[in-house]
Parts: C-alpha cells; sequence; structure tokens
C-alpha cells in the first residue's frame, strides 16, 4: 500500500503539488483574511457596546450551522472556483476569531488597565501594550480552531470546485481506489496537524504573561 | 422547493429519520465510552494525559481524511460513519467531563467522603449532580459537531440529510441543495436550543435552587 502511494506520488509528481499547493493557499488566503476582518471586528466589538449584540449574536449562530452548509450555502449565488471557496472559507473561521477576540479582550482585569492609567500611558499605549498582548491568548485559540476547521472544510472544496487535496480523496471513493484515497487522506492529515503543532508553538510563546 | 417536498416527502423524511439516528446513536456510544475513559483518566492521572493527546490529534484530522483511512478497513456506510463520529467526539467529551469533575469543590466530595459514602455513591449522588451542568455543555458541544460531520457522511453512503446536499450539487438542483441546507441548519439548532435548555436546568438544580 505504502509502495503503492508513493509509486502514484512520483508518477504524478506535479500534479500531486499542485493539488497541496492549492490546499494550503486556499487556507491560508482563507485564515488570514478571516484573521484580520475577524480581529477588527471583535475590536469594535469590544470597544462599542452597541455593537456587540448583535453581532456577537449574529456570530454565534454562524458557529452551529455545519460548515457543509455553509460551503454549499454560498455556491449558487457565487458560482465555483477558487475564490468563492475561499471567500466561504473566511466566513466560516470569522465566527471563531470574532468572538475569542471580542471575550479576550472585554475579560481583561480592570486592574491592568487601571494601573496603565495611573502609569499615564495614552488610551492608545494601553491598548496596543496591556489590553491586546492579554488578549493574545484567546484570540490565538480562536485562530488555531477556525484554521483547523478551514483546513479540513477545504477538503470539502474539491466537491464545490475549489480544487485541493479533497479530489483525491472524492476520487477515490468514487473509482473504490484505496491508494487514492488513503493518499488523500495522509495529506491532507499530514497538513492538518502540521498546522496544529505549529500554532500550538506560536499560542504558548504568547500565553507567558498569563 | 415546495413542489420538491410534495413530490418526495417520504424520502426526505427517511433522510431525516437517518440523520436523527446517526447523531444519536453517535453521540450516545461516544459519550459512554468517553465516561468510561474520563473515570479511568481521573483515577489514574498519567492516563489522562496520553488519552488527550491521542484524541486531539484524532481531533485535528479532517473528518474525510478520517473516512479515507477508515474505508479500506470497514468500508462504505453507516458504522465507518459511527466509528468515526465517536472517535472525534472523545476529545470533546473526555476534557469537559474532566474539566466539569475538577470543578466540583473538593470540600465537597471529601465531606462526603467523611461520611462514609462510597464511591460509586458519591459518584452518583454528590459528584454527578454538581458537574452535570458542565458535562452537559461539552455533550452539546459535541452534538453540534457530530450533527455538521453526520452531514458529511452521506458521501461514504452513511445517509442523512446531506443526501439532499450532495445530490443537490450533483444534478445542479437549487431546490434540493436550499431544502438540504435550511433542514440541516434547523436540526442542528433544534438540537442546541434543547440541549441549551437541559443545560439551564441542571445548572439550577446544581445551584440547589430546585
Amino acid at each position: 500500500m505504502i509502495h503503492d502511494m508513493w509509486q502514484y506520488v512520483m508518477d504524478h509528481r506535479e500534479e500531486f503539488t499542485l493539488a497541496i499547493r492549492e490546499h494550503v493557499l486556499l487556507s491560508l488566503v482563507s485564515l488570514i483574511a478571516a484573521v484580520l476582518v475577524g480581529v477588527l471586528i471583535g475590536i469594535l466589538c469590544a470597544k462599542y457596546d452597541k455593537l456587540a449584540n448583535p453581532i456577537i449574536g449574529v456570530f454565534t449562530f454562524l458557529r452551529l450551522i455545519p460548515s457543509i452548509a455553509l460551503l454549499i450555502v454560498f455556491m449558487p449565488i457565487l458560482k465555483t472556483g477558487f475564490m468563492p471557496t475561499a471567500f466561504a472559507l473566511t466566513i466560516l473561521a470569522l465566527p471563531a476569531i470574532c468572538i475569542n477576540t471580542y471575550s479576550g479582550l472585554t475579560g481583561v482585569d480592570r486592574f491592568a488597565i487601571e494601573s496603565a492609567t495611573g502609569l499615564g500611558l495614552s488610551k492608545r499605549d494601553i491598548f496596543t501594550k496591556v489590553e491586546f498582548p492579554l488578549a493574545m491568548p484567546l484570540i490565538l485559540v480562536g485562530i488555531r480552531s477556525a484554521f483547523i476547521d478551514v483546513i479540513s472544510s477545504a477538503t470539502l472544496a474539491a466537491i464545490v470546485g475549489g480544487g485541493g487535496l479533497g479530489i483525491y480523496i472524492f476520487r477515490g471513493m468514487m473509482m473504490n481506489d484505496m491508494v487514492k484515497l488513503v493518499l488523500g487522506g495522509i495529506s491532507i492529515a499530514v497538513i492538518a496537524l502540521l498546522a496544529e503543532v505549529i500554532l500550538s508553538l506560536v499560542q504558548r510563546r504568547y500565553s507567558r504573561f498569563i | 422547493m415546495l413542489e420538491y417536498i410534495g413530490k418526495y416527502y417520504d424520502q426526505i423524511f427517511t433522510m431525516l429519520v437517518d440523520h436523527c439516528k446517526l447523531v444519536f446513536v453517535s453521540i450516545l456510544i461516544s459519550f459512554v465510552l468517553a465516561f468510561a475513559l474520563s473515570i479511568v483518566a481521573r483515577r489514574f492521572k498519567a492516563m489522562s494525559g496520553v488519552l488527550l493527546a491521542l484524541f486531539i490529534g484524532v481531533y485535528c484530522i479532517p473528518s474525510l481524511a478520517l473516512f479515507a483511512f477508515l474505508i479500506p478497513f470497514f468500508g462504505l456506510g453507516q458504522p465507518t460513519a459511527i466509528l468515526a463520529l465517536v472517535l472525534y467526539n472523545q476529545v470533546l467529551l473526555i476534557r469537559s467531563i474532566l474539566a466539569a469533575f475538577k470543578s466540583v469543590p473538593s470540600s465537597v466530595s471529601e465531606a462526603a467522603k467523611g461520611m462514609g459514602i462510597g464511591f460509586l455513591n458519591g459518584l452518583r449522588k454528590v459528584e454527578l449532580p454538581l458537574a452535570l451542568p458542565a458535562i452537559l455543555g461539552g455533550l452539546r458541544v459535541a452534538t453540534i459537531s457530530t450533527s455538521g460531520i453526520v452531514t458529511v457522511a452521506a458521501l461514504i453512503n452513511a445517509g442523512g440529510l446531506g443526501v439532499l446536499l450532495f445530490d443537490g450539487i450533483r444534478t445542479n438542483n437549487f431546490d434540493k441543495i436550499w431544502l438540504g441546507v435550511i433542514l440541516v441548519c434547523s436540526f442542528t439548532l433544534l438540537l442546541n436550543w434543547g440541549l441549551s435548555v437541559l443545560e439551564k436546568r441542571s445548572l439550577r438544580i446544581a445551584r440547589g435552587e430546585r
């Protein structure tokens, strides 16, 4: 089995590297977009109380919706391909990041902010040097769970024409070809575990304040 | 879409029943297994680290990839789907069960022990009622993720509401896609609502308000 898979990869080297590249690119683009937008919305919600209730409510609701449903809902509207899939994956990753940013920032100890004010820090410095670093661990937890979610849903993207390694799984399943099936499974699992390890190392680094 | 429902309501009903059955059976097995493993992990502390690390690894593997590993051994169909779901739920459930028991004040469990209550009785009459809200919280998260993955499991011939989604994509039938999305989402939201009601009630009991 392992020999067969190796043989297959060697025979289809270009196709295989393309699939990996597509998968990683799709996940990274979606995650980065979601981090930028999600953290921003999270900050806005934490700063403006009026925004918080409706926005966090919508995201809590979005979080309950199965990722495959979310991925498919956008298909009739945005058609298939790379960008529509990336957009759907971004929406998928937003709730976890936004909610964690919000709860990270609102959960900062009031005394820490008060002592910073007492030390004469400007509002901006308080945010960048006190509040944000203290909220960082929780934000990273959100990013981590969002990334895992994005990588797994990027597998499903193959079905809506987004490409990636999911193609091997679908082809393997349809043609009853165990080599392709397991090859796809292993590659995706390795990428997901690698992402998890890297992000947990980053998270450990930023948790030193807590 | 109404036309579609009128025509195929019996098939849609079968899918709904299949979906419920899959979610219910997997959650039941997952919970029994997780509870047993948690009790073992609580008695032998070294076990809990190993168990959690193992299941965190499993949890990071995308559902389709995990299905891909299991298909060569167990074939297509419901048993494979249930096995994958049970594996996924372990980390969510064990973590919440362990945290729930840890949240029981040691003064309470020690007082019970001092009054001569046995291990099992102490578990049933003292620790379990106090830990129940947190356990139900974990159960809710696991149930929602299960409902999402059951949808994907339609790809490996496990049936359920996912069939509507994937058939709809294959035949470009948007009525089917929308119906599938609406049913999957409302099913998941309904489960979430039902379990949160139970969670709140158990919290009242744990606080001694009833």
